[in-house]
């Protein structure tokens, strides 16, 4: 019996191998070597180990503090948002509604659209002077959004949660459709409100999909950058100077190859941070 | 059945090796190929640098029998993704586009060959301009580049909204701001944002004003007098609504209000025209000539082009920068790149890539060619020759100039701020 179990054990670990090495090759040894990288400091095609000084300087740079504020205030800010409003089109298309596929077909469309082509219409729709919203807005606010440090967040949180809102709101959809109708029915007869039943059966029932999303989309803000690059560029000044840009700047503009691989090193164990601490804090276990 | 199967791999085979042998050969061809990057688009042209990029490479291979593989980068990519592939010893091409400018990055890098020997030992190099060879020489004397032509930084203005001329002084500008505030129009536009606002009228009035963006040594050291005061000559553009908050913005959205004849004059440099059609006239004239349109309109007495504005007392600058060809680190065809800029560095086929470019040929006796002789060409080649200046020399080009243009940003979106005490902070730690 054991010799028959070792023997599955071999071939599952045969077949599986090729697989695990192609992981291996594009998702573990890359980071490893990003590790390395960040330990050196690289002037044409030559190098040399510094050790801990690429990170050292980062913790020392102000642009970095400033750029990890930055970067917090644009994840929570569109994280937040995205999680609510999505939650709330979930909760509304997973009513019968009339026509309701063409609504999803609809509510779609921003996430199949490049970060860069809806950047650049949102950065039109803000243009000072010829931008549609901004037009709109100027009698009301009479200054330039896009130009204006406030404004220029809230312009790229508002582009990037139109982007994500889809995908968001399809996972929650597709978590709230796993519910049992019967549930809310008892709950119903007795006389359960409807604020109850979302906060007593269906926020603990679709919790692993919120955990989903928590964990997806604080990534996805820690790692933005087409969007910021589409429509501010970081600016105005240094305004919305999140971290990719931050490290796009560093390696690829500016050719310091070791910080850039720093930073990045710095944002994977931030991602995995939270990653842990969001499934630590949001308890699966039915009750 | 067997014989069959025997000679269906038989003929397999030999297919294989007809291709084989025939994809050797086509190895063999490439010795002749140069590769080279450029930020002109031959495979889907669109303007005039796209199109003489692509005309240019059939032309050579007709002439030479010789190929030239063009790979299009990005504007905003080209030199520091030539930087990545030398770095990282990846494939680089044989020759590449690089801006004059950024020669001091280059140098801290390591990503250019001494090309000294070559430039010295060709038979064009007693024509060359000696200011276009200047901004592509290292200050130990060593040739990077060669230069293709010379952009010269200059104002476009409508003339029938300057009936004195336009100002050459900031005083005398800000007199004219306010009557043109009140007849609805903004007295200029310019790129007020990011690395290539620090590049145009920023630059040339800090060094109009006796200013400078670094020192001898290539450190950067604007934080001076001088620049605080052409902040504040700035600042009073912005709050008194003498330019469009559109120049602060991303992008290059700043030349719409001069194209639309929203604004009366636009701080751009001599390639602007390239990109800036159809015109509006503030008078509601439409001109629609495709890259044509400026020179048309500079011919029709409609347009002027002027230096930049100067201090009250001082001298414009036009800061100039060269559109250069380098040899990178590591590359293969060394000869074919140096053939391909022998070819290139003839007379007529100078003026005819300086004209496409938007500068003026870098070849002496090019700048004599017709196409250089009409009122636009000898307006830039006078303020050229006139208020011509280099470029600031930075170690950290980009870097220090991203860090500018940020804190230039900050000071102009916060009439709060410090001037002196934000471009020292920015100073310092770019300087670390």
């Amino acid at each position: 019996m054991k010799i028959k179990q070792r023997t599955d054990t071999r071939k599952a670990m045969a077949l599986i191998s090729p697989a695990l090495l192609f992981l291996f090759l594009v998702q573990i040894y890359p980071i490893f070597d990003a590790f390395y990288l960040s330990l050196l400091k690289i002037k044409g095609r030559n190098s040399t180990f510094v050790g801990l000084t690429n990170y050292i300087h980062i913790f020392q740079n102000s642009d970095f503090w400033e750029s990890s504020w930055l970067t917090a205030l644009f994840t929570f800010g569109y994280l937040s948002l995205t999680l609510i409003l999505a939650m709330l089109l979930a909760l509304l298309l997973n009513r019968k509604l009339k026509f309701s596929s063409l609504y999803l077909i609809l509510i779609f469309i921003p996430w199949i659209l490049s970060p860069v082509v809806a950047g650049t219409m949102w950065r039109w729709l803000f243009q000072p002077a010829y931008g549609i919203i901004q037009t709109l807005f100027e009698p009301l606010i009479h200054k330039s959004l896009i130009t204006d440090k406030a404004g220029a967040m809230m312009i790229i949180i508002l582009a990037f949660l139109w982007q994500n809102l889809p995908l968001t709101t399809l996972l929650f959809l597709g978590g709230l459709q796993t519910i049992s109708k019967e549930i809310f029915e008892c709950a119903s007869l007795d006389g359960v409100s409807g604020v109850q039943k979302f906060r007593f059966i269906t926020l603990p029932l679709i919790k692993p999909i919120l955990l989903i999303n928590m964990i997806m989309g604080t990534i996805r803000g820690i790692n933005v950058i087409s969007i910021v690059m589409s429509i501010t560029r970081g600016g105005p000044g240094r305004a919305t100077g999140v971290w990719g840009l931050y490290l796009y700047q560093t390696a690829w503009q500016f050719g310091d190859f070791g910080s850039g691989a720093a930073l990045g090193i710095i944002m994977f164990f931030v991602s995995v941070l939270l990653s842990l601490l969001y499934i630590r804090s949001v308890k699966l276990e039915p009750k | 059945m067997c014989f069959n199967k025997t000679a269906l791999i038989t003929i397999t085979i030999l297919i294989l090796s007809v291709q084989a042998i025939f994809a050797g050969g086509s190895s063999d061809d490439a010795t002749n190929e140069i590769t080279i990057w450029t930020k002109y688009n031959s495979e889907n042209p669109e303007n005039n640098r796209d199109k003489w990029m692509k005309n240019t490479i059939d032309v050579y291979l007709e002439e030479t029998g010789n190929s030239i593989n063009n790979i299009f980068v990005p504007y905003d990519q080209i030199n520091s993704k030539l930087n990545v592939a030398v770095s990282a010893g990846a494939e680089v091409p044989d020759l590449s586009y690089i801006d004059s400018q950024q020669q001091a990055f280059y140098i801290s890098n390591a990503t250019l060959m001494d090309i000294t020997k070559l430039v010295k030992g060709s038979t064009w190099y007693d024509e060359i301009s000696p200011r276009a060879l200047g901004a592509c020489t290292a200050p130990d004397g060593t040739v990077l580049a060669v230069p293709l032509n010379i952009g010269t930084r200059v104002s476009y203005v409508w003339s029938e909204a300057w009936p004195n001329g336009f100002p050459s002084t900031v005083s005398g500008f800000l007199t004219e701001a306010e009557r043109l505030k009140g007849e609805g129009l903004y007295a200029m536009s310019f790129k007020a944002s990011e690395k290539y606002g620090t590049e145009g009228l920023y630059y040339g009035l800090v060094k109009s004003f006796g200013g400078s963006y670094g020192d001898a040594e290539g450190k950067a050291a604007w934080a001076n007098p001088e620049t605080v005061k052409v902040l504040e000559f700035l600042r009073t553009l912005f709050a008194e609504g003498y330019v469009p908050e559109i120049d602060l913005a991303p992008g290059f959205d700043n030349e719409r209000p001069f194209v639309q004849g929203d604004a009366v004059s636009f701080a751009g440099i001599s390639w602007s025209y390239v990109y800036m059609n159809p015109l509006t006239a503030p008078d509601g004239t439409i001109i629609d000539k495709g890259s044509n349109s400026i020179a048309t309109a500079v011919e029709m007495g409609k347009m002027d082009v002027a230096p930049y504005l100067a201090a009250d007392g001082g001298e414009p600058v036009a800061a100039l920068t060269s559109s250069a060809l380098a040899i990178p680190e590591g590359a293969e065809n060394i000869d074919g790149a140096h053939a391909f800029i022998d070819w290139l560095m003839n007379p007529s086929r100078n003026a005819e890539c300086a004209e496409a470019f938007g500068g003026l040929p870098s070849i002496i006796s090019a700048q004599s060619d017709a196409r250089f002789q009409t009122p636009y060409w000898k307006k830039v080649a006078e303020i050229t020759e006139k208020y011509g200046t280099a470029y600031p020399s930075l170690v950290d080009y980009d870097k220090a100039l991203t860090k500018l243009a940020q804190t230039f940003e900050e000071i102009l979106s916060n009439p709060e701020l410090d001037i002196m005490e934000s471009l020292r902070t920015a100073q310092q730690e770019i300087n670390q």
